[in-house]
């Protein structure tokens, strides 16, 4: 498609990494990325999507500056560049005007262009090396004028001073459709855009969804490990001997009765003073340096630890009102059959209880994941902190709508599920026996307390 | 101690107390293979502790119980498996709510027992069958009736094949019209020949079934003898007194 000129011609792209010409480099592709749709985190919502058309170029002279001017508009966030260069280029000291190198050996990445300006150009410290070289420019962030139909783009190229029109291209720019003129208006409106601005939630999302994830999977982690310990709580509860009911009565006191905020500091921050803590994360080696969503395995570890042993806390009342809500006729029956108190427990209390308490141990899972946020004050990047993150590099409240949005999503199903699930397992609950005469006259006529009772005395003390 | 052969349950002496509360004040009791045993009393005399200090479900304060030759307020025996002989239905049925008729009767056979699925299975049905209730096996206790339920309670501790069986007036629980079918399971349960203590209100029960009846109040066996002497010549003051507001 491109042509060159001279005797070494070359096409674009089969080829253009050699460095043997000696001739104009070529300028082939301006290449203006214009999206909406897709979840850039550059693109504001309101954005509309403009395809560009694009003239191939054919350069006869030494490059030193392209330039090219963007349609009059509204900038909603600044324009962002991005130009490749054949990794030889980079090698042999090329450097642009107020460009850096970006990470990938072959990409050059200049400032952000302010929303004011409407003018774009490139300066290159050396003249862009002869023909063969391909340039593939990328304009992201671009946000369109509010007037639709086409706009022309000049290109130019050259050196600075002398530049010499290369060609234009026209972009098309669509008209706006509802959404985009009310997501306008929004970020028109002082509150509505301090709060609920769709170019910043939108922009928020990939970071939040990040964060979203790293809750979730502290949520699961955390609760996992909750149930055996909460269960063990429980049974040391209820024992009979003082020496084992006395140190979980105490650690569960001391648990529900302080903020799980200072559990956190003290725990989270403390653990790393204690030798046992250190020779056991440097005997795990490079496993404790092991990241995931950029958090290394011992910031989970710590948080885990925290947030497993706060709810197993609520975990083993609930456990223990369940456990002793079970008519201890039950245990006499299981026991008058010879049957063991492990094995009376495991086969007829236990999964009597497991149905009983199994709603207020989603509660106790909703309360677990809202309760992931205060990970925020250690630095752990989940939800509340990339939320937290972005107001404060936005100056605007909108990441924390968007970030409740999450929680909700989570929250809202569950606690409907709950809601549910109590009724029908109180609807089947019953024809236990008890004290009642005769048969159970209806399926209510006998509904026990246990759900209400655990869930207004045990969980909702938190 | 010396142990008639023909002794199901030695008693001697026991008491038990409830913090400050004594509920039995020295009860002597032998029950003999094959008897039943009805006990009367008003409500608090301790006839239902009794019944529990038997299988241990409560720990006699003071006393001694034996069954067949084994002490079972001895610390050093394994009460599980003086239980295992020992099969209880309870005044609430105590079904077990998450299993099946068929799965309440199974459990304890193939977790005490050990007995293989196939053949708790088998013993369940053959229980169920002799309690009227095979047609029943795969409801869940809350679809029963409690007459349905307490036969349930019956062929699930037959099914561990017990020596003796109590029953802690099991009937009380029961409309009026369910108590029949329950009693006659334990008639016919009496007429082949197990040995059985029995707390109950039901006196025309008493009267058919009973070899010995005896009438308890606060925490002692006030009198006992056949059925007719009880019932038809009372001694004490309070035996009279009581069978006159019973009828």
């Amino acid at each position: 498609m491109p042509e060159t000129d001279g005797e070494d011609t070359h096409t674009m792209f089969a080829d253009g990494r050699t460095l043997h010409m000696r001739c104009a480099a070529a300028v082939a592709l301006l290449l203006l990325l214009v999206s909406i749709l897709a979840p850039l985190p550059a693109v504001a919502a309101t954005d509309i999507v403009a395809e560009a058309s694009f003239v191939p170029i054919t350069a006869t002279i030494d490059v030193l500056d392209v330039s090219f001017t963007v349609p009059p508009g509204e900038f909603q966030t600044p324009v962002d560049l991005l130009i490749e260069f054949p990794p030889e280029m980079n090698a042999a000291g090329l450097r642009g005007t107020g460009m850096r190198l970006s990470d990938k050996g072959d990409t050059v990445r200049p400032p952000a262009i302010s929303a004011s300006e409407k003018g774009v150009t490139f300066s290159f410290t050396a003249s862009v090396p002869p023909a063969g070289t391909v340039f593939d420019i990328q304009v992201l962030g671009l946000a369109t004028p509010e007037q639709a139909g086409p706009v022309v783009v000049p290109v130019k190229y050259g050196e600075a001073g002398s530049l010499q029109p290369a060609g234009e291209f026209t972009i098309d720019i669509p008209k706006a459709n509802i959404l985009q003129r009310v997501f306008r208006g929004m970020e028109k409106t002082p509150f509505l855009h301090q709060f609920f601005s769709p170019t910043i939630i939108w922009g928020s999302l990939p970071l939040l969804w990040r964060g979203f994830q790293v809750a979730v999977l502290i949520l699961f982690v955390s609760y996992a490990f909750g149930i055996p310990l909460g269960l063990t709580f429980a049974f040391m509860k209820m024992s009979r001997l003082a020496i084992v009911r006395i140190p979980a009565t105490v650690a569960i006191d001391i648990i529900r009765g302080t903020p799980m905020l200072v559990q956190l500091l003290l725990v989270y921050f403390g653990i790393t003073y204690l030798p046992a803590w250190n020779s056991l994360m440097s005997a795990l080696g490079p496993l404790a340096e092991w990241q995931i969503y950029a958090i290394s395995a011992t910031q989970f570890f710590r948080a885990i630890i925290v947030l497993s042993v706060n709810s197993s806390a609520y975990m083993a009342e609930i456990f223990r009102a369940g456990i002793q809500s079970i008519h201890k006729g039950q245990l006499e029956a299981a026991r008058s059959l010879g049957m063991s108190w492990p094995q009376a427990m495991a086969y007829v209390i236990v999964p009597q209880t497991v149905r009983r308490v199994l709603p207020t141990m989603m509660s106790e899972f909703i309360l677990l994941f809202k309760d992931t946020s205060i990970l925020f004050a250690v630095g752990i990047f989940e939800l509340t902190l990339q939320a937290r993150t972005i107001q404060a590099a936005k100056f605007n409240m909108s990441p924390y709508i968007a970030a409740a949005g999450f929680y909700l999503m989570l929250t809202v199903p569950l606690g409907r599920f709950v809601a549910r699930l109590e009724q029908r397992l109180s609807v089947a609950e019953t024809g236990r026996g008890g004290k009642k005469r005769g048969k159970p006259k209806g399926p209510l006529a006998d509904k026990p307390v246990p759900e209400e009772v655990i869930s207004a005395t045990e969980v909702g003390l938190r | 101690m010396t142990q008639d052969r023909g002794v199901m349950v030695h008693i001697e002496g026991l008491c038990k107390s409830f913090d400050d509360l004594e509920v039995l004040k020295g009860v002597d009791l032998d029950v003999r293979k094959g008897e039943v045993v009805v006990i009367l009393g008003p409500s608090g005399s301790g006839k239902s502790t009794l019944l529990r200090c038997v299988n241990g479900l409560e720990d006699a304060t003071a006393g001694k119980i034996f069954i067949e030759g084994v002490e079972v307020t001895s610390r050093k025996t394994d009460i599980n498996k003086v239980r295992e002989r020992v099969g209880m239905v309870f005044q609430s049925f105590n079904l077990f709510p998450h299993l099946t008729t068929l799965g309440n009767v199974m459990l304890a056979q193939r977790k005490v027992h050990k007995r293989s699925k196939h053949e708790a299975e088998r013993i369940a049905r053959e229980q169920l069958g002799r309690v009227g209730l095979n047609d029943k096996a795969d409801a869940f206790p809350i679809q029963l009736s409690g007459g349905q339920q307490q036969r349930v309670a019956i062929a699930r501790a037959l099914a561990m094949d017990p020596h003796v069986m109590l029953f802690d007036e099991v009937t009380s629980a029961l409309d009026p019209e369910l108590v029949r079918e329950v009693l006659e399971v334990m008639k016919s349960l009496a007429r082949a020949g197990m040995t059985m203590m029995v707390v109950t209100h039901e006196m025309g029960f008493a009267r058919d079934v009973a070899d010995r009846v005896i009438f308890m109040d606060e925490g002692i066996i006030m009198e006992q003898g056949t059925p007719e002497e009880v019932f038809d010549n009372p001694q004490d003051e309070r035996t009279k007194d009581f069978l006159g507001h019973i009828r």
